[in-house]
């Protein structure tokens, strides 16, 4: 469902702690129902990244265009009405609510009346939550907190889904479905993966973008990708090797 | 049950003991002045009048996530504006109900500026307790004969005595009596403690309480925290004012003491011995403590606050998670236990 025009884009986006650039200067876009997987060594800049689309931090210099309009300094609350969806690299859910009621309330935020109880039936019919419902989020495996959050964003149907990381502490059968889980959302929504996980990435990545050092690198097709040196020498290299 | 600290189950709807527990509760205030004396009937109203400022602390501590320090803010406010109000007009139902609302617009502006400020938790903890001591300080200092209200006299530390009862609604000549104030605070503190745990129920509970187990998540969802957290703290603050109001019916008196740090520190006190994760813990804890404190006082063994305290740093470490909750949890693992032997 590409259509060339850009629904998110950043200008010269900069965020600083005290006198460390953890994101200098990115001037990223992308276009409506892009499948973008962002890749990168720790402290690349890609969760920070991440938090100021979503509102969580506030950019110190650049801009942000959702749609074409300025985002930067909005609530984060306001953002996701706009259609963005975050999972954070750190689960964010309410641990001590049950699967049932975190799902609720996610499916509250955009509906009312019956809508919310056939919403909450389909996600649970989708990423198969049913044995796991009545049980409290903080007592489950972190990766399946990580599915009740994908579940609680997926619920609102977003226009574009952010996820950090979304495999980590998965098993290889679950990592799988995930990657089946997001080319299905890619269908109806745009969306961008921070990953580790070449494999997974693999599995669902038609383009590519490279953080290194707060800045963008290189921004090229998976296989172009892996095939460049300096993309090596940075980060796959001594992962590829290991 | 589980070693919660707060409650998870906030949003199922009570079980038919509940009902049943609130109508014995009902039935009980309803026949208790026909058996009890005047004497039994007053402290049991004083300790429904505290039992509101209990709940009010418990729903906002317990359910929203806010530790406010100050809730004796509203609790003083709501005392001081029934007082200066009724002595002034001599219309004590109105003057009542403006002894709520007053307190809840001070809460509107203060809450605004902590909440919309994004003050952090244990900021707006100390904000708080430092805005009901400046209340008490400037009270205290208003002895002088050039402090009036009207024609009422703040009279600093000493208080304003002679505050009038409620008159009745049917009859502004009759006064209520005692029997009458024993409903009026029992049945208020009734109310209200069904009155949060159904609004526990509905969507802006269940909101509630997403929002203190996860802020940052319920935003990222869409919602706007700040509205529902301040509209929360405007509804503990308009508790804790009713609960000043009828302390001002109930001892026909007010004082700077319904700010200060001792009464803000008992409320804490009362919500961290009965346990967060219950709303009626708080209210049997009110009770327990007022009665030892009282006990501790006519047994004269001098230094009360110091064996409160230290019976109090007992409870944190035995009881963490409160009295009630405690107890809950072994008696339902002893039912259980039972269970299992008997089949």
């Amino acid at each position: 469902m590409s259509d060339g025009a850009p629904i998110l884009e950043t200008r010269g986006l900069e965020r600083r702690f005290g006198g460390v650039a953890a994101v200098d200067g990115v001037n990223f876009s992308l276009r409506r129902g892009e499948l973008r997987c962002l890749i990168g060594p720790n402290g690349a800049g890609k969760s920070t990244f991440f938090k100021m689309l979503s509102g969580q931090l506030r950019p110190t210099a650049g801009d942000i265009l959702l749609d074409g309009q300025s985002i930067v300094g909005a609530q984060p609350h306001a953002i996701g009405r706009r259609g963005v969806g975050i999972k954070n690299q750190v689960p964010v859910v309410m641990n001590g609510l049950t699967v049932r009621e975190n799902l609720w309330l996610a499916a509250r935020a955009r509906r009312r009346g019956t809508a919310i109880g056939s919403a909450i039936d389909s996600i649970v019919a989708r990423l198969d939550l049913g044995p796991i419902l009545e049980r409290f989020v903080g007592e489950l495996a972190h990766g399946q907190r990580q599915w009740v959050e994908i579940a609680m964003v997926v619920i609102c149907e977003p226009t574009i889904v952010l996820l950090d990381e979304p495999t980590a502490g998965m098993s290889d059968e679950e990592t799988g479905r995930t990657a089946e889980l997001v080319r299905a959302l890619n269908n109806s929504a745009t969306v961008v993966v921070v990953e580790h996980d070449m494999q997974f990435i693999r599995q669902i990545a038609r383009s590519v973008t490279v953080f290194h050092q707060g800045r963008i690198l290189v921004e090229d097709s998976f296989e172009n990708v892996v095939a460049n040196p300096i993309v090596r020498d940075v980060y796959l290299g001594r992962r590829a090797l290991t | 049950m589980t070693g919660r600290e707060f409650a998870s189950d906030a949003a199922t709807p009570p079980r038919w003991w509940w009902w049943l527990f609130v109508a014995a509760l009902a039935v009980g205030l309803i026949i208790l002045p026909f058996f009890a004396d005047a004497s039994l009937q007053l402290d049991l109203s004083i300790l429904f009048v505290l039992s509101l400022l209990a709940l009010s602390m418990s729903f906002l501590w317990g359910y929203v996530g806010i530790l406010s320090f100050g809730q004796t803010i509203f609790f003083g406010l709501g005392g001081y504006s029934y007082a200066i109000l009724a002595l002034n007009t001599g219309m004590t139902l109105w003057s009542f109900a403006a002894a709520i609302v007053l307190p809840v617009i001070f809460g509107l502006v203060f809450g605004y500026f902590v909440i919309y400020g994004r003050i952090s938790d244990i900021y707006l903890s100390v904000i708080s307790l430092v805005v009901t001591l400046i209340f008490e300080k400037s009270i205290r200092s208003t002895s002088g004969p050039e402090y009036v209200i009207g024609s009422v006299r703040l009279n600093g530390q000493n208080g304003i005595p002679g505050v009038p009862s409620l008159q009745l609604p049917w009859d502004s000549s009759a006064q209520l009596s005692i029997d009458g104030v024993f409903y009026l605070a029992g049945g208020a503190a009734l109310l209200v403690y069904v009155g949060l745990r159904l609004l526990l129920l509905t969507p802006f509970g269940r909101i509630v309480v997403g929002i203190r187990e996860n802020e940052t998540r319920m935003e990222l969802l869409g919602y706007d925290s700040r509205i529902y957290k301040l509209m929360a703290f405007l509804l503990a603050a308009g508790v804790a004012a009713l609960s000043g109001a009828l302390y001002a019916v109930w001892g026909n008196f007010v004082a700077p003491e319904m700010f200060n740090l001792n009464q803000a520190a008992q409320v804490v006190i009362w919500v961290i011995v009965g346990g967060r994760s219950t709303l009626i813990g708080p209210v049997v804890a009110t009770g327990l403590v007022q009665y030892f404190s009282n006990w501790l006082g006519t047994v004269s063994v001098g230094q009360v606050t110091l064996i409160l305290g230290l019976v109090l740093l007992a409870f944190v470490l035995i009881f963490p998670r409160g009295l009630l909750p405690t107890l809950a949890t072994a008696l339902v693992s002893a039912f259980s236990r039972f269970g299992r032997k008997s089949s």
